[in-house]
């Protein structure tokens, strides 16, 4: 009885980690794009990961588990920038980091990787804090418009219009990009 | 709708196009604006901008994992310590009870200092106003210290003795119980005090003056 216990306890956790391995790199990507720093990205994903597990029985479908957990990881980022005094969204220049930054892409994706998604990567990347937490809810994690109202706390009208901003912004700056190759 | 009536050609006229934030939401399906969708879908103009902005949107779906990390950052050596932290967090979790793990702004916001705070200051009153009495005043009435003087002659009286003193001498009356003493000034000058003792309910006057030297008690 105690070795079928143990068995169980080991698939449950072998099971975490396949969880975790299989989801960490977008969870952190999702939270990374929000709060804009390495550190925090990686405080606040172990912390989402930690918060999923301890309130599984809240997931009523397991085959939504990826799009719940990135539910929990971005309201964990929100909170976050509450904490922080940052809930407004208050005018924000475009992260300079990203920006700056030397492309990195895991292995497999290296290969696919284009001078197209180089692109869509800066072009995200110049966006204000505000339009590209809007956009990445709404485009790239594909939340509904109502649920990034809900999630940025402001009214579906604001959102909407942070929504068309970044998407207006954002096709801008690819268009000029694609003009200067 | 009453934009509508009052200017029926701007809203109707199929050569005004979409502006750009009406295309990007067009795009993104977020406007249930019938105009925006009825001009979209005849205007060979605004529905191939709409398809330029769907194109975009559909090529960042799912883009979450393709991230650039600034220089100095390797991904496989945060992979390996968040996936170490994580199993670690979630042991402690399962180990650790309910209670314990919430977060001090979980248990101890601000409602919770508020009421803490009014409860001080609840009872801080209350034991200022009730508490220290035997330095403040008695808890007898009458007055709590009377004084009469004529020249180095000084009668003086409180809720447990009264009588005079002059210089180094001086007599003084004290109470034999710690009941209720009243100690008052008489228009003469003189000091009187009244015990009621509780037992007996004999009352004791004690008078002194300046005046013609009387001074004695009285029992009655």
């Amino acid at each position: 009885m105690g070795s079928e216990r143990k068995a169980a306890a080991l698939d449950a956790r072998e099971a975490q980690d396949v969880f975790v391995r299989e989801n960490l790199r977008r969870i952190f990507g999702v939270i990374y794009r929000i709060v804009g720093n390495v550190a925090d990205a990686q405080d606040l994903t172990q912390e989402t990961f930690i918060k999923a597990f301890e309130r599984a029985e809240q997931l009523k479908d397991p085959k939504k588990a990826s799009q719940w957990l990135g539910r929990v990881a971005t309201n964990t980022a929100l909170d976050f920038l509450r904490r922080k005094g940052r809930v407004s969204f208050a005018e924000l220049e475009p992260n300079q980091d990203f920006l700056e930054a030397e492309a990195f892409r895991r292995p497999d994706a290296q290969l696919l990787d284009s001078e197209r998604n180089t692109k869509l990567e800066q072009c995200l990347d110049a966006l204000s804090e505000r339009e590209r937490t809007a956009l990445v809810l709404r485009d790239v994690e594909d939340l509904p418009a109502k649920e990034v109202a809900k999630v940025l706390g402001c009214s579906s009208a604001t959102v909407r219009s942070h929504i068309a901003n970044a998407r207006v912004k954002f096709r801008a700056l690819y268009a000029k990009l694609e003009g200067a190759r | 709708m009453n934009s509508l009536l009052q200017n029926p050609v701007r809203h109707l006229n199929p050569i005004r196009h979409l502006n750009e934030a009406e295309l990007a939401l067009l795009a993104g399906g977020e406007t249930a604006n019938w105009r925006l969708h009825l001009h979209g879908s005849v205007c060979g103009h605004c529905r191939a901008k709409v398809a330029e902005y769907r194109e975009l949107r559909e090529s960042l779906a799912g883009r979450s994992a393709d991230f650039r990390l600034p220089k100095g950052y390797d991904w496989t050596e945060l992979e390996a310590e968040m996936l170490g932290n994580i199993r670690l967090g979630v042991e402690v979790a399962s180990i650790t009870p309910a209670p314990l793990r919430r977060t001090p702004t979980e248990w101890m916001d601000w409602r919770g200092l508020v009421a803490i705070g009014a409860l001080t200051a609840v009872v801080m009153t209350g034991w200022f106003l009730a508490g220290p009495a035997r330095q403040n005043s008695p808890r007898f009435p009458g007055l709590s210290q009377v004084a009469v003087a004529e020249g180095d002659l000084k009668l003086s009286g409180n809720p447990m003795q009264m009588g005079w003193e002059s210089g180094d001498h001086g007599v003084y009356f004290r109470s034999t119980t710690p009941t209720a003493t009243r100690v008052a000034i008489g228009l003469d000058g003189s000091l009187r005090s009244s015990t009621v003792d509780q037992e007996s309910g004999q009352l004791t006057v004690t008078q002194v003056s300046l005046g013609d030297g009387v001074y004695g008690s009285d029992e009655e």
